[in-house]
């Protein structure tokens, strides 16, 4: 076992240096024993889009990196448990498990109602709210105990890995009418849309199309989910007048031409953040039915409140996840949610800078890209 | 049958600002419908809507249609079929008939049937006239502690009803309100019969504003119009920071106006994990920040009229869980509803809810 904590640290767009840090102690549990922490040796992180954010722009939204405050990216990872703080009760050295990497303060409304995605003092790692928040792409991370769950031997480390994003597809699909013969659509064929997709057939949906610019992505999608339908949208013109009216049409055609049904549409994910993908997700809903807004983009977007009100087609958002990891295993674990070809790329952790130039350039046959020790 | 008088005056839109009386023959109903003699009609600001731009949205007025929907009136006759009303007996009138059969109307969202047949959206004909036939199911027994004036407003009291259902108001929480206009009104009467620990209330008139002072809220805000050249997200932003100041963010919102910058605020002004119910309908584009949406997991749930209100409202009335009396502000008979209708459009007086009287 490797005795360095070599790390990627972010400084600033395009600044991401690999530095050995401290292999720190986890920390005793105390009366609060809340805080009693494992040490992981981290053994596969994936890359997430708002690590390219931070990679790419510096920033995200109005949270600024700060060259004098870097901080480790990474969040999306498993390992295996090196250390235990005093007073670990239910893990053992040795232990494999999946990483769920936000601390929740556990005494504000929404932690006690058991909300605690929306802490309002979520230290989330490789974020910069309430930050920095050091993240796991490293080799060791110390995490508090109740948030390392154990995999079994079946789930190999990068299956681990994916448990991070499918939470959050969980967390989306459970709080949507998806049942038994459902109808869904999902717009965007990345990561997300993706675990999305398979999520929603393995709590029932009958039916499941997914869209995307990206014929490469689309192709993808029928190997990974053979079931699913797919339907490749074309990317508005930039100087388009009436960005609204070219999303209604879109989905006027497709609804004419009967590749959707609209009027048996319960559920429409939204995956991708972009402003014609969440506006023709309204128009492509049924009357009385649930677009859920997953993807983070511009933040603003013109939407038909006409829609929301005279269809009752509700608008819900999701961030991130809460309690979902044990569904999330669960699911993995008993094959209702295929993981296999998912993770296309894998490097070493010092090859982390080639790992993310991969994501940036992007292309066919990038779909998750992991770092690590598998 | 002989009914107290002959005639049927309805009040007809013409057409696009243009309303007369006119007599139309006493309807012959169906074996499941009763004929109502309407005794008190509401005016809504559809009806004026209706009245001004001869549309709303995609429903537009292609031939003269009777206006109304906020209705209540007596039974004088009854269809063969119908046996849990007599003649005699006292009514709300709900004014929407839905088929019964569809998926929405099985699963219980009949206010979504496609094939809703709805008083006074064309071309369906209103209430505001002497004698009205209407389905059966759809007309509600009221006990004698409920005057037909409050039984009138059982239709405004439906909205903020089903605005309380969608989004689940809990006891103890906070809700705020945008619009102090009779729905806005209804829906911070029905918040605090749901147990909502503090009702905020905001509009542009201040006196409005008053009125709420007595009515169901808790504070109330004054908002100021935008300032030259300031877009709607500028306002919005500027004046919900503003209103933090001295208020929390709330459980629930409900915009009560349809307006762009209220629309922005409410989902500004709404906790982590909150829910914004938009019950005003303005412009059907609008501006939102939908990170609110997605990084704060605030839902937005439109609603459209209401289902399975009536007899819970007739409860609630009876009971006192909530008095309708006091935003019955004038009246009018029959004879003059066009000067009811200039009444409303002018909101002179303090109008609040005007009725007709039949």
């Amino acid at each position: 076992m490797a005795n360095d904590n070599l790390s990627a640290v972010i400084y600033g767009p395009k600044d991401l240096r690999m530095e050995n840090r401290e292999i720190a102690i986890p920390k005793a549990g105390d009366t609060d024993s809340f805080a009693t922490e494992v040490q992981i040796n981290v053994r596969a992180t994936g890359i997430c889009g708002s690590d390219i954010h931070y990679y790419h722009a510096g920033r995200i939204g109005n949270r600024v990196l700060d060259p004098k405050n870097p901080m480790v990216l990474g969040h999306e990872s498993s390992g295996i448990v090196s250390a235990l703080g005093e007073g670990v009760k239910n893990l053992r050295v040795g232990d494999r498990v999946a990483i769920e990497p936000g601390t929740y303060c556990k005494k504000c409304d929404r932690c006690v109602e058991g909300r605690y995605n929306l802490c309002y003092e979520m230290h989330f790692s490789g974020s910069l709210m309430n930050g920095p928040n050091h993240g796991s792409l490293c080799r060791y991370a110390n995490f508090p105990e109740h948030l390392c769950h154990s995999i079994p031997e079946t789930m190999t480390y990068q299956d681990g890995a994916l448990i991070e994003p499918l939470a959050v597809a969980v967390h989306s699909v459970n709080k949507t009418p998806i049942k038994q013969g459902s109808h869904a659509l999902v717009f965007g064929a990345g990561p997300i849309g993706l675990l999305v997709a398979a999520t929603a057939y393995a709590k029932g949906a009958e039916h499941v199309t997914i869209f995307d610019i990206n014929e490469h992505r689309l192709q993808f999608a029928t190997e990974y989910l053979p079931k699913i339908k797919t339907v490749q949208l074309p990317l508005p013109e930039s100087d388009t007048p009436d960005l609204l009216a070219w999303s209604q049409q879109t989905i006027e055609k497709l609804v004419t031409s009967g590749v959707i049904d609209r009027e048996n549409i319960d559920v429409c994910f939204e995956c991708t953040g972009v402003e014609s993908c969440i506006q023709m997700a309204m128009f492509a809903a049924r009357r009385g039915g649930v677009i859920m807004l997953i993807g983070l983009g511009k933040g603003r977007a013109l939407l038909p409140t006409e829609v929301m009100s005279v269809r009752e087609v509700d608008v819900r958002g999701n961030f991130r996840y809460a309690h979902a990891y044990p569904e999330a295993i669960e699911l993995v674990s008993q094959g209702k949610v295929p993981l296999r070809g998912l993770v296309t790329h894998q490097y070493k952790l010092e090859d982390t800078l080639e790992a993310f130039d991969k994501v940036m350039k992007g292309g066919a046959g990038v779909v998750k890209v992991q770092i690590g020790d598998f | 049958m002989t009914l107290a008088q002959e005639t049927n005056v309805n009040v007809v839109l013409r057409k696009q600002g243009e309303i007369v009386l006119e007599e139309r023959p006493v309807p012959t109903i169906e074996p499941d419908q009763v004929l109502l003699n309407i005794k008190v009609t509401g005016i809504c600001g559809s009806d004026v809507h209706y009245w001004l731009h001869g549309g709303i949205g995609d429903f537009k007025l292609k031939e003269p249609m009777v206006l109304g929907h906020e209705s209540a009136g007596i039974v004088v006759a009854v269809g063969d079929k119908v046996n849990h009303l007599k003649v005699g007996d006292r009514v709300a009138v709900e004014p929407g008939v839905a088929c019964r059969k569809c998926e929405e109307c099985k699963t219980g969202r009949y206010n979504l049937c496609l094939e809703m047949r709805f008083a006074a959206t064309p071309p369906i004909d209103g209430t505001l006239c002497n004698y009205y036939a209407h389905a059966a199911d759809f007309c509600y027994k009221i006990p004698d502690n409920i005057s037909l004036e409050e039984a009138a407003c059982i239709e405004p009291l439906s909205v903020a009803i089903h605005a309380a259902n969608r989004s689940k108001i809990r006891s103890g929480d906070r809700v705020f309100i945008f619009g102090a206009g009779p729905v806005g009104l209804l829906c911070a009467a029905m918040a605090k019969a749901s147990g909502a620990g503090h009702v905020s209330m905001a509009d542009i008139s201040p006196q409005r504003l008053e009125f709420a002072k007595s009515y169901y809220t808790d504070s109330q805000i004054v908002l100021q119009r935008p300032d030259a050249g300031e877009s709607n997200i500028e306002y919005s932003r500027r004046t919900s920071k503003a209103i933090l100041e001295t208020e929390e963010k709330a459980d629930v919102v409900i915009d009560a106006t349809g307006a762009e910058t209220c629309v922005q605020m409410s989902l500004m002004l709404t906790k982590n994990g909150g829910c914004v119910v938009l019950v005003g309908m303005g412009s059907a584009v609008q501006n939102i920040p939908v990170q609110e949406i997605s990084a704060r997991e605030v839902d937005i749930r439109g609603i459209f009229r209401y289902c399975n209100t009536y007899p819970r409202a007739v409860k609630m009335i009876s009971t006192g869980s909530i008095d309708v009396k006091p935003l019955i502000t004038h009246s009018y008979p029959l004879k003059n509803a066009v000067d009811a209708f200039e009444h409303v459009k002018s909101g002179r007086d303090g109008a609040v809810k005007v009725v007709i009287l039949g």
